[in-house]
């Protein structure tokens, strides 16, 4: 199933610190908010991921570094729904350009995460300095990224001694791509202006002779250009072809080369968000957008709705401002949203929670984004609007085959929403699998816990016993050593206190980050686990029980 | 006899544009050590309903009419004194957000003992011996050192755990907690929940749950006042509610559908439409725009709040959930959306 569809985003290692002010100036060491810690996530096209946890775990850091909003830290996330072809962002020519450059950052950032990694193996992992092993988890994360930012755009040549063998043609590529972008970008601003001038009524001049909007200077000028670049642009594609030929050529000599091959695996024709420059990806933004949670602060109060929809479209340059075109696909948006026709010019004040959510929602779709992060977008909501909004965007997602990556803190919701689920606690995704997978057999203590909270409308489900977490989430500043949710856990052996888990896949498509990888909940949805402290949740249900006793 | 009895409570709030009557005529009451559950969207007047109980109402607010009958005492016609001996004392009150009713100026220790040196006359070190119970009886871990932090030093639930301690300082009789988990987390929330059983059980304190999650009221509640636009649409026990009953109100048949289960796939089928403006209120049933079962009659007259099974009170023409799905009254439907 999951190979036939098409990766959208794929986030490796990715972390986020967010540095914290020194409390005095002889503060030597920094410490940093751990908001995400090496996650490892795939996004496949269609899909509806789901992120849950508590608050304070990261998942809301997560969704907007996805966005490029924060600058990460360390990692990868690449977006597969252009390819480099389409782009030709900056930072390859500079990887490509300064290959040497690169390689040698590269080696004094292995250097150092070795000597700190030696230097820690040295003392041992359970005794070594906070301070130390943070610096060492970030040296070695950093060396990672550096790594794989020259190896995703070389390739195998970077095993290769000589390594202008492969960036010179790999930059003339680069280079016939960068006109042919420009190119393509000048053809599309010419359309638009010809459909533009065409839309227009015909002018009337003083003596009576009317000219048509197709017989002006301008018009033939734009048409005749179009035809120009058009050609140019077949004569690029045709050289691109032929360098392209010639690299493979080099390639083949380096076919039997192990390390070669290993390096050319790793080549990739995502996009490297993290390493576009500002302008580089406000172009991108059209694909990738965002729903706040709280529709109170996110739209601007001085704007009427149909400004604050049209103005993403303005800037990603779908239609001119003002043209009919553009009212009319407004209408059409806010038609499909919910919204009707005579909101157009009423400000946000004048709407219910509910109706902002859909304006909202309704300027995050009108440039026909792949993906969108939903920040928690229903919490603030009352249940009866919770549910529309919910089934909106399930209606508006089987539409138009968007991806969602939903952010939120209900777990129902989430489930009803979802294909996927992943379980955040502390920066970590501590379980990740199909939702189906996560309700019928969660792996993870927390996940387990997490659950049996969950307050429901379920009469039968008050005699069900639950989980109850002693404490609060520890700080992300100083978070546990080992497993991080240690601290809380109820079946902690102590290998918990001092290995951190990695995230391993127990079952096809299930990855969980834990020790006790054991099978936790049976088929009749019984614990199998000693119950760390047993509360049941309620006199209640035995108390109606007894009451229909005495009855009969 | 109950506790606490709210008959017929009219509670209406002065603004510009006219008079909002955010309460309208509203009547339940409370046994001892049972717990009323108070559910409705925003703006449906659960809380106002009732903080007009303790009579916490801002400056344009009053009581229109009706009576609050409190252990023989009719407390809308006390005098603020008075009032001042109730609050805190027989009826405290836990509100929404831990942060912003906790004074960020003074430590827990002050706030925490001002309800004993108040109402029971102790003296500032004896006080402060039963706040720290207080705190140990809430579960919090090292009570002695949180006595001396500030509020902004503790986390939400923290926090939340010091209002309950605080409203349960004197054994109230009743306790209004006004939605006091809804700015927790999950697991946060099943320790507040949990907690405020054992205590209520302990303490035999009843309790005045409002709030809009139907989850929650599931769990603590043994009776459900279920309020839409100022007024109680349905009344019943928490069983007859959640399970599958045979009568039961439309607003209360949509809420149960739009909220998503964790054990059950089915589409969500949300209320259409928007709780009406307070200043606009329909003539008729005031659910009937947003109804799926509204009839003509339903849009002229005013349904009365009948009982319709032992312990079950609904405010609709048309109670029984067969009859109003039956192809017969499908004919006289009006449909809005």
């Amino acid at each position: 199933m999951q190979n036939t569809k098409k990766k959208l985003l794929s986030i490796s290692n990715l972390k986020k610190y967010f540095p914290v002010a020194k409390s005095s100036i002889f503060q030597r060491n920094q410490l940093y908010v751990k908001a995400n810690e090496d996650i490892t996530i795939d996004i496949y096209e269609g899909e509806t991921i789901g992120l849950v946890g508590e608050s304070g775990c990261g998942k809301s850091t997560f969704g907007r570094v996805i966005l490029q909003l924060y600058d990460q830290t360390a990692g990868e996330t690449m977006y597969y729904g252009r390819t480099l072809a389409d782009v030709a962002p900056k930072y390859v020519a500079k990887t490509l350009l300064l290959i040497n450059f690169y390689c040698k950052k590269y080696s004094k950032k292995r250097a150092l995460a070795d000597k700190l990694t030696a230097e820690v193996n040295n003392v041992g992992e359970d005794a070594a300095d906070f301070f130390l092993l943070q610096k060492k988890n970030l040296a070695v994360a950093e060396a990672q990224t550096e790594l794989a930012h020259i190896v995703k755009i070389i390739g195998g040549f970077f095993a290769i001694d000589n390594k202008k063998e492969g960036t010179v043609p790999l930059l003339k590529i680069y280079r016939e791509n960068l006109r042919l972008v420009k190119a393509k970008e000048k053809t599309e601003k010419y359309r638009a202006s010809i459909d533009f001038l065409s839309g227009k009524e015909p002018k009337k001049k003083k003596d009576g002779t009317v000219i048509k909007p197709e017989d002006t200077k301008r018009y033939k000028w734009l048409q005749e250009s179009v035809g120009k670049l058009e050609t140019l642009q077949r004569q690029i594609s045709d050289r691109m072809a032929n360098l392209k030929t010639q690299l493979k050529a080099v390639k083949e000599k380096y076919a039997d080369n192990e390390e070669f091959n290993k390096y050319e695996a790793m080549l990739d024709d995502g996009i490297d968000l993290a390493r576009l420059t500002y302008s580089e990806m406000r172009p991108l933004r059209r694909d990738i957008q965002i729903i706040f949670q709280d529709p109170y602060s996110s739209l601007n109060p001085r704007m009427t709705v149909g400004q604050i929809i049209e103005e993403g479209l303005t800037t990603h340059r779908f239609f001119k401002h003002g043209s009919k075109k553009m009212r009319e696909y407004i209408l059409q948006v806010m038609r499909e949203c919910g919204l009707q026709d005579y909101m157009l010019h009423r400000y946000p004040h004048q709407f219910s929670g509910g109706q902002r959510q859909r304006i909202c929602i309704a300027r995050a779709l009108a440039v026909q984004p792949k993906f969108v992060v939903c920040d928690e977008c229903v919490s603030a909501l009352d249940v009866s609007i919770q549910s529309q909004i919910i089934n909106l965007l399930q209606s508006l997602k089987e539409k138009d085959n968007l991806t969602y990556l939903f952010i939120s803190h209900d777990l129902s919701v989430v489930k009803y929403i979802s294909d996927k689920i992943g379980v955040m606690y502390l920066g970590n995704i501590v379980e990740y699998a199909d939702k189906d997978a996560i309700f019928s057999d969660p792996r993870h203590p927390y996940t387990i816990a997490l659950l049996s909270s969950i307050p429901t409308t379920d009469i039968d489900s008050l005699e069900k016993e639950r989980i109850l977490l002693e404490g609060n989430i520890p700080s992300p500043i100083r978070p546990p050593s080992g497993c991080k949710f240690h601290t809380r856990c109820y079946m902690a052996c102590d290998k918990c206190d001092r290995v951190p888990p990695p995230l391993v896949e127990v079952e096809p498509g299930h990855f969980v980050a834990c020790h006790r990888l054991e099978r936790k909940i049976g088929e009749n949805g019984e614990y199998l686990f000693e119950l760390p402290k047993m509360v049941k949740k309620t006199v209640k249900q035995s108390e109606i029980k007894n009451e229909e006793e005495k009855e009969d | 006899m109950p506790l606490l009895e709210v008959k017929n409570l009219h509670t209406y709030f002065k603004t510009k544009k006219g008079i909002v009557k955010a309460v309208n005529g509203v009547s339940y009451s409370v046994e001892p050590g049972k717990t009323i559950g108070i559910v409705g969207e925003s703006g449906s007047g659960k809380s106002v309903s009732a903080m007009s109980i303790l009579r916490l109402l801002d400056a344009n607010g009053y009581i229109a009419e009706g009576e609050i009958l409190f252990e023989g005492k009719d407390l809308t016609k006390l005098s603020i004194n008075d009032m001042y001996k109730i609050r805190g004392n027989a009826i405290s009150v836990i509100f929404q957000e831990p942060m912003t009713s906790l004074n960020p100026v003074f430590n827990i220790k002050r706030q925490l003992s001002e309800p004993f040196m108040i109402h029971q006359g102790m003296k500032k070190k004896e006080a402060a011996k039963y706040a720290v119970k207080m705190l140990e009886a809430v579960q919090i871990p090292n009570p002695e050192a949180v006595m001396k932090q500030y509020p902004h030093q503790l986390s939400g639930g923290m926090r939340q755990r010091v209002m309950i301690a605080m409203a349960l300082a004197c054994r109230p009789k009743i306790l209004i907690a006004d939605e006091p988990t809804t700015a927790l987390d999950v697991t946060i929330q099943a320790q507040i929940l949990n907690l405020m059983n054992d205590l209520q059980r302990e303490n035999g304190t009843s309790i005045i749950f409002i709030t809009h999650d139907l989850g929650v009221i599931n769990e603590m509640a043994d009776d459900v006042v279920v309020m839409y636009c100022g007024q109680v649409v349905e009344k019943a026990s928490a069983k007859t509610i959640f399970t599958n009953c045979k009568r039961s109100h439309p607003y209360t048949e949509g809420l149960m559908y739009s909220i998503p289960k964790l054990d059950s796939n089915d589409k969500l089928e949300p209320i259409p439409g928007v709780v009406p403006h307070p200043l606009a209120l329909p003539k008729g049933c005031k659910f009937a725009p947003r109804c799926k079962y509204c009839t003509k009659r339903c849009e002229e007259e005013e349904p009365e709040l009948t009982m319709v099974d032992e312990g079950q009170l609904v405010r609709c023409f048309y109670p029984d959930k067969e009859e109003r799905k039956s192809a017969e009254h499908q004919k006289e439907v009006i449909v809005h959306f």
